[in-house]
């Protein structure tokens, strides 16, 4: 699928080689986060190496920085506990602190790292399975069939995309969202997010079909079936794998987008939008709670700059032509 | 000219009507009207008479002669309590047909109906439109100015540490999400160093100025990245054309070529993109807004999805896509026009 050609050419970049070792390292965090530890798992209470009575705890690094519960700074005794306990097992138990909940931010944000790569990856394989049949046949057969898809499809993205996405997890009945929870939403964004692939497609395969070697399979009887997806769709499977880096990230982003504005994400879904939307709260009280909405944001950061940076090399590598 | 804008207006027709049909569908069949209703009153403890009359005055069904007559015995006020009771078996519930005519003659009258505490929705809408567009025009315009700057500015040290800095630094703003650079700024900028007010909004103009400017400040941080980045596609790419080495080879100056040149005929994109953004301003900035408390129409959507306010959702999922095609039917006939070498057919 990937010709030498842009393989040669995306190993010369030595961006592009880091941001897909981070990639490759995410999905395998994403994939062992259950070995990690549990989310929910409370660590309220005293800091074992500090005496500290808190509810929260900030990063290890930063107990002596950080004050008491009432925001008093910590005592020389204390400061002295942290000093010498830094090397213990015991300091690095939250290594990015806990919550108010008490709950590890770590654990979850690597949790949140595998819901994320659930979002993009199944909103994105949603979204090719709609687009990669419709815009197929509307290029190759033409003619009504055409006409109707063109139509049925211009008709979604008329709406903009925010509001059709709202109507549509607004309308979702309620025994949907409950037996479902996160899922509802993943299918909402594949479902609403296929035009744009659709449209290239379609423009690709009326390009193709009139190629000779579509002339030459049809000459010799070859079904229409088989000169799509087995004589025009490899040529075209660039575009394919182009739209899943980029639409990977947007939808990532998109979930954070929507619990913030709290619709269809589960509130008990450990996701980035989650921690990110909680993070509000513990951002403007007294001491300021900053780790976890920092954490997730890192997180977000690194994962979104990794698969941009890739998915623009790979477009440029394979078809630079698709750029705007 | 006229022919192609002709024909691009009928061709939206189908479009049009493809809108309504798919918005009927998910607001209308995919919940049963029933539980709606439910919903809206309260759950279970809706009792059948409530939610039969709650049918009726939102135009789902219309009373059956039994439940006229009961009507007829309320209003005289002769009845029993169990006589005059409504129930489900009392009315006839409308055809999809009859629904979909009146929904749409509903949303081409700008009739939307209440909201949930009884406000008529345009008059919501109407209230709303003039803050959004306060804090997103002028973020709109400084953004998209600032951006222009950047590009140029990039396209004229292309292939330089300068453009692969600016190229960097744009990718890079565009990877932070955007409710993180809301939260940190407003918590430094604001809550921290009183630079800005933290919150809130003013009729008057000048005095206004104060509550917005850190909301559009952040408006065109959030929305650099991506537009630096469009922008500079755009300006290469009439980099590359042979025109430009024509008239470089003619002896016309670097600057020249690039400010008078490439320029004016990169306009023609930009003005398409912008005609295609600016319906997406009326809805102000959803988040923005929700956290400045800005009373415009992104608040408001944000609440009426809290509330699950179906009336406002219609209206402006309505307002929004007839917006949409406009712009998008602007931006062709602008490029049609800007552009002599596209075919009007």
């Amino acid at each position: 699928m990937l010709h030498r050609e842009a393989y040669h050419k995306l190993r010369k970049d030595k961006i592009v080689v880091v941001c897909f070792a981070v990639i490759v390292v995410c999905a395998v965090l994403a994939v062992i986060a259950p070995l990690v530890g549990n989310p929910s798992q409370d660590y309220r209470g005293i800091d074992e190496v500090t005496k500290i009575e808190r509810p929260y705890h900030p990063p290890t690094l930063l107990i002596a920085l950080s004050g008491t519960a009432n925001g008093e700074p910590l005592t020389d005794e204390q400061k002295k506990a942290f000093g010498e306990g830094l090397l213990s097992a015991a300091a690095w138990r939250l290594p990015l602190g806990a919550d108010l909940d008490g709950r590890n931010v770590l654990v979850m944000v690597i949790h949140g790292l595998q819901k994320a790569f659930l979002i993009g990856v199944i909103t994105t394989v949603l979204a090719i399975l709609i687009a990669v049949p419709i815009g197929a046949a509307a290029g190759y057969f033409g003619g009504l069939i055409d006409d109707a898809i063109v139509w049925f499809y211009t008709t979604l993205a008329s709406v903009p995309h925010l509001l059709l996405l709202i109507a549509v997890l607004q309308s979702v009945p309620g025994e949907w969202k409950a037996k479902l929870g996160l899922f509802i939403v993943l299918i909402v964004i594949g479902v609403t997010t296929w035009v744009g692939l659709a449209r290239l497609i379609r423009a690709e395969f009326l390009k193709h079909k009139q190629r000779d070697y579509v002339l030459a399979a049809r000459a010799l009887g070859v079904g229409h079936g088989r000169i799509i997806f087995a004589h025009i769709l490899p040529n075209v499977s660039h575009l394919v794998i182009i739209t899943f880096t980029l639409g990977f990230v947007s939808s990532v982003n998109l979930e954070v987008f929507l619990s913030f504005v709290s619709i269809g994400i589960p509130p008990s879904e450990p996701t980035w939008g989650q921690m990110i939307a909680k993070g509000k709260d513990e951002l403007s009280r007294d001491p300021s709670i900053w780790w976890p909405l920092t954490s997730a944001t890192v997180f977000l950061f690194v994962l979104s700059l990794a698969f941009s940076i890739f998915g623009d090399a790979l477009r440029d590598a394979l078809d630079p032509k698709l750029r705007t | 000219m006229w022919t192609f804008i002709t024909r691009r207006l009928l061709y939206m027709i189908p479009i049009l009507f493809g809108v309504l049909l798919l918005t009927y569908v998910i607001f209308f069949t995919v919940n049963d009207p029933q539980s709606v209703a439910r919903t809206k009153l309260g759950g279970v403890k809706a009792s059948e008479a409530q939610v039969t009359e709650w049918l009726v005055v939102n135009g789902y069904a219309e009373y059956g002669p039994s439940g006229k007559k009961k009507k007829e015995l309320a209003i005289s006020g002769h009845g029993e309590p169990d006589e005059i009771m409504v129930k489900l078996t009392d009315i006839e519930m409308h055809s999809d047909v009859v629904l979909f005519w009146n929904y749409v003659k509903g949303l081409f009258t700008f009739n939307f109906g209440k909201d949930n505490e009884g406000r008529e929705v345009s008059e919501i809408l109407k209230e709303g439109v003039i803050p959004s567009l306060r804090l997103v025009l002028p973020g709109f315009i400084i953004a998209q100015l600032a951006a222009i700057f950047f590009a140029l500015f990039a396209a004229l040290y292309r292939n330089t540490k300068i453009d692969r800095t600016l190229l960097i630094a744009s990718v890079l703003m565009m990877s932070i999400s955007p409710v993180a650079i809301i939260l940190f700024l407003q918590k430094f900028l604001a809550n921290e160093w009183h630079y800005f007010p933290v919150c809130g909004y003013d009729d008057d103009l000048l005095n206004g100025i104060r509550f917005l400017a850190l909301p559009t400040l952040i408006y065109v941080v959030v929305s650099l990245g991506s537009e630096i980045r469009f922008n500079r596609i755009v300006i290469l790419d009439e980099i590359g054309q042979d025109y430009v080495r024509t008239a470089r080879a003619k002896g016309v100056s670097q600057n020249s070529m690039l400010f008078k040149h490439v320029f004016r005929n990169s306009l023609i994109p930009f003005i398409t993109h912008w005609v295609v953004a600016l319906p997406f301003l009326y809805l102000g900035s959803l988040l923005l807004e929700r956290f400045f408390a800005i009373p415009g129409l992104g608040d408001l959507t944000i609440r009426a999805v809290g509330n699950s306010d179906v009336n406002v959702i219609r209206a402006l999922v309505f307002i929004g896509t007839v917006l949409y095609m406009f712009g998008t039917l602007m931006g062709d006939v602008l490029y049609a026009l800007a552009d002599p070498r596209i075919k009007l057919r």
